[in-house]
């Protein structure tokens, strides 16, 4: 498909407002969750960069043909889709890579816990020992 | 100079064994000055009352969290402690004690830093299943490939850690869920010197293997294997990078 043919199938006003709307609803859905501590404020950022990302590309269509061009996809909403989906793919390595990382601070506090705590049962048992024979 | 040296035991839903381990342990090193230390790693029956009962410090994890990690607790609990040498084994009875005073021979003497007690080179028959005996050569023979180490029994469990080794294990990189042929292959790359002696081994009491199943194995296979590319990777790139090997 050439330039012209994408030029012509750029997505009309309707469904620009359409994602628009989408992306603004999806964004004040985010803010309630930080609002809420249901999200870190750092874990939200990704979603407000790609909310951004979205509408800048959706409303500016230079940007818009050139992405459907490079991607060599048929039209620019199948160009705004496979973005979609490559949006949520870098978020859920993302967030695999927190996990990881989250697991091996939590592997290494049971660690230190679980040897801080025999110390202390070891102590106390002494102590008590100690005490019973005065 | 005397040697302090620690038994670890991790143990997971081992009531009704773990007594007996212990006992047996201690009878084996009653020539030694031993400690013997049984990770309990969040079991949920009696296995920590039990061990104690029989005379061994027990570390209990505040939740389960596997194998590896029960082993670095007890890699951890040596080195805060000041150990010199570590014998690390099983909670099942599948390991001998009574091979431990050879095992650590070589380790005590100076002459080489690990040694693993391996079934293979024993002259006691262990009966494996045939699925696991070729997990096992395909391990060794990786081993071989990448580190140049002849190991037949490389997923042996039962080994003496020295003090130069010791460091290396509770390093950060030290795989949590299943430290085995991956382990060697590190130690090995980073100049550990590392012995195989023949050592006895029984069939396990409660007859469970924490590689029983279909999918457990199948995962064994696939982590074991990307974490020695990974391993030797790492290696190969400090190596091209100028860093020390």
């Amino acid at each position: 498909m050439n330039q012209m043919e994408i030029v012509a199938n750029l997505p009309p006003l309707h469904q620009k407002l359409a994602v628009t709307v989408l992306g603004l609803v999806a964004a004040y859905w985010v803010v309630r969750q930080v609002r809420h501590n249901r999200f870190h404020e750092s874990h939200a950022l990704p979603w407000f960069l790609g909310i951004g990302a979205g509408l800048l590309i959706v409303w500016c269509n230079p940007l818009l043909v050139t992405i459907t061009s490079l991607m060599g996809v048929g039209v620019p909403a199948s160009a705004l889709l496979l973005l979609s989906l490559f949006f949520l793919f870098l978020v859920c390595a993302w967030l695999t890579s927190m996990v990881s990382g989250q697991q091996r601070t939590i592997a290494k506090l049971v660690i230190e816990i679980s040897i801080l705590k025999s110390r202390v049962e070891d102590m106390a048992a002494r102590e008590t020992g100690e005490s019973d024979d005065r | 100079m005397k040697q302090k040296i620690l038994v670890i035991v991790p143990a997971y839903n081992e009531a009704g064994t773990i007594g007996n381990v212990v006992r047996d342990i201690r009878e084996a090193m009653s020539a030694f000055p031993a400690d013997i230390l049984v990770i309990d790693d969040g079991s949920s029956d009696g296995t920590a009352a039990e061990a104690r009962a029989a005379g061994a410090r027990v570390i209990s994890q505040i939740q389960n969290m596997g194998y590896g990690y029960a082993l670095r607790t007890g890699y951890q609990a040596a080195q805060s402690e000041g150990v010199d040498v570590v014998v690390q084994m099983d909670g099942d009875g599948q390991h001998a004690p009574s091979s431990i005073p050879g095992l650590m021979a070589p380790v005590l003497s100076g002459a080489c830093d690990l040694v693993i007690g391996s079934r293979t080179l024993s002259k006691t028959h262990y009966p494996m299943p045939l699925a696991r005996r070729i997990g096992q050569r395909f391990f060794s023979w990786l081993l071989y490939r990448m580190g140049n180490l002849r190991i037949h029994d490389a997923t042996s469990g039962f080994q003496v850690i020295g003090p130069a080794a010791l460091g290396r294990f509770v390093s950060a990189d030290f795989p949590g869920d299943y430290p085995d042929t991956n382990v060697l292959l590190h130690l090995r790359l980073k100049g550990i010197r590392i012995l195989e002696l023949p050592a006895e081994f029984r069939v396990s009491a409660t007859g469970k293997s924490m590689h029983s199943g279909l999918l457990k194995p199948a995962y064994y296979v696939y982590s074991m294997t990307l974490s020695m590319v990974m391993v030797y990777w790492r290696h190969w790139m400090s190596a091209k990078q100028g860093g020390r090997p």
